[in-house]
């Protein structure tokens, strides 16, 4: 009889082998020890990110069926596609006579080249995607309501401000889908009620209307290039990263993320 | 490391065995005795012991960080990024589409006028989003919890809203061939499809117009009789901006299944001074 229970407590539960506590343990499931170095690099973190409240229900566990990490991830895209960009932007010129040469070498020559641009491309996907889901998930936890209404308008430009930096993106390789694609997107500030050229009731001249500010003349060009390169890699970039900021301040102003309590 | 020891059931009380060292942290806390479950309001010393919670959600966080910086170089390293020939503003190709994002758009092009698919409807949009928060009437329901129950209107709105903008994105995307014609997954995308040559119709004036009428009467006038409770709720203001913008956003869908049922290019086409309307 005693022999049995022994056994039974002996059942293999893989938390705790050695090989899950030396990867996981005090990292991520283990018992909390005050004063460890890693709780104080994570406290020092939060600190620092001024992001995490500390006062929040103990059982942080929970939170990831909550907010499913979707604005943590954005974040994190966000920083990945600054880096990478950084790095493109030593090899890249925005210049209709050398944008696409310059793209070709990132792909063929320059060391790890093909990689970033990759990174860069399919990060900015995942960033739309997950920016996206974000606001579905703040919506279907009714996160917008007081006090967080201010964070849901800053969220949504926020958005607009995302997708703008992908598109802007798209241009800069100056290849057909790039070209083509930016002048579908471009064509639709033409067609602008009032101030577009072909819009409705139109009271500016096609290439003194809003698109051909966007534009910088009446097709897409080096104008173009020029601008949408400006925009993608310090006006829109420096934008979303000042009002991330606002964001995060606005989530501990509101005492941290809105649940589960 | 401390532990529960026991909980008595009368008074509420919690004992805790914990060493000396612990002690010495703790003992000068008093613990505030009227805290919601797994919330506490903590002194500055209490908030070294929220850690646990800050470890385990950063460390979660960290966690989808690597396992996405995973992703993102298999990714990367076996599949490449799009790149055509350079650039030709002589050489509109046939497919030309916009990056899928804004494929939504592109899609609403088909059926409605580029003023409006490409300019009002995404404000309409937008403004929409913007002002979510001052609509909603209910100030407190569903903070903090998915629930469809307590909130069936609102969810409902917008579940419909974001369905159907990924709905078009996956029909623009994935089912749209040459000249933006539509291909089932297994049709051929390079065998050009011909132009359907039907004729379009579009309404007379005074049809279109009491289409109108009516439409916006049944959506917007008709269910202020009908629930007078959800009117009464929403404030004469709110409740007219919300049902202004469903209806706005219902049009979509109709006007999509009458372009393929009936044909019907415009609804209504109205010339005023020297500009055509067509909605
Ligand atoms: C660049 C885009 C964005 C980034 C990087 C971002 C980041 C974050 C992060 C890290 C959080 C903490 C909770 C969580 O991870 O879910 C958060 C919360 C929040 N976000 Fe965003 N967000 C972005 C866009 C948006 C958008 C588009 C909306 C809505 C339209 C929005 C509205 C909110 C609100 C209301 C909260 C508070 C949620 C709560 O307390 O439960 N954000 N955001």
């Amino acid at each position: 009889m005693e022999r049995q229970n022994k056994e039974e407590d002996k059942k293999f539960d893989i938390k705790e082998t050695q090989a899950w506590k030396a990867v996981f343990g005090d990292l991520l499931f283990g018992e909390f020890k005050p004063l460890s170095p890693f709780n104080s690099l994570m406290r020092g973190i939060a600190k620092i990110m001024q992001l995490h409240p500390y006062n929040m229900s103990v059982g942080g566990k929970r939170i990831i069926l909550y907010t499913f990490c979707l604005g943590g991830l954005s974040v994190f895209f966000f920083t990945l596609l600054a880096c990478t960009g950084a790095f493109l932007m030593i090899y890249y010129n925005p210049d209709v006579n050398s944008a696409y040469a310059n793209i070709e070498d990132m792909r063929y020559i320059v060391p790890f080249g093909v990689l970033i641009r990759n990174m860069h491309r399919w990060t900015a996907h995942l960033m739309v995607l997950f920016v996206a889901l974000h606001m579905l998930r703040v919506f279907l936890t009714a996160a917008y309501k007081p006090p967080r209404e201010l964070n849901w308008i800053v969220g949504v430009i926020l958005l607009v401000m995302t997708l703008l930096a992908s598109f802007t993106g798209y241009l800069l390789p100056w290849d057909q889908l790039a070209y083509w694609g930016v002048t579908i997107g471009t064509s639709m500030g033409e067609n602008a009620p009032l101030l577009g050229a072909k819009g409705p009731f139109a009271i500016l001249e096609h290439g003194k209307d809003v698109n051909s500010i966007l534009v910088g003349g009446t097709s897409v060009g080096q104008p173009t290039l020029l601008r949408f390169y400006l925009l993608h890699a310090i006006a829109i970039p420096l934008g979303i990263a000042g009002l991330m900021g606002f964001h995060f301040w606005r989530i501990r102003r509101a005492g941290g993320v809105s649940g589960p309590l | 490391m401390a532990e529960l020891e026991k909980e008595s059931k009368g008074n509420g009380e919690v004992i805790v065995r914990m060493s000396e060292k612990e002690w010495e942290n703790v003992k000068n806390i008093n613990v505030k005795s009227d805290y919601k479950e797994g919330f506490e309001t903590l002194t500055p010393k209490e908030q070294d012991y929220t850690v646990k919670h800050l470890r385990d959600s950063v460390g979660i966080e960290f966690l989808a960080g690597l396992i996405f910086t995973f992703i993102i170089m298999v990714w990367s390293l076996f599949m490449n990024a799009p790149l055509k020939e350079l650039a030709n503003p002589a050489d509109t190709p046939i497919d030309e589409r916009a990056p899928w994002y804004f494929i939504g758009l592109q899609e609403l092009l088909i059926f409605f006028d580029p003023w409006l698919a490409g300019v009002v409807l995404p404000s309409i949009l937008l403004v929409g989003l913007l002002i979510l928060p001052f609509i909603d009437p209910h100030k407190e329901t569903g903070i903090g919890r998915y629930t469809f129950r307590d909130r069936p209107v609102a969810v409902s709105a917008f579940g419909f809203g974001f369905a159907m903008w990924y709905i078009l994105i996956i029909i623009g995307q994935f089912f749209r061939g040459p000249a933006r014609m539509f291909y089932w997954p297994w049709e051929d995308k390079a065998v050009l499809k011909e132009l359907p040559v039907v004729e379009m119709v579009t309404f007379p004036i005074a049809v279109g117009i009491a289409f109108f009428i009516i439409y916006f009467g049944v959506c917007v006038i008709l269910p202020k009789y009908i629930f007078e409770n959800f009117y009464k709720t929403l404030g004469i203001i709110r409740y007219y901006i919300f049902m202004s913008l469903c209806a706005i956003m219902l049009l979509i869908p109709i006007k999509i299944f009458l372009r393929y049922v009936f044909d019907v290019k415009y609804i209504l086409s109205l010339q005023i001074f020297n500009t055509i309307l067509n909605f």
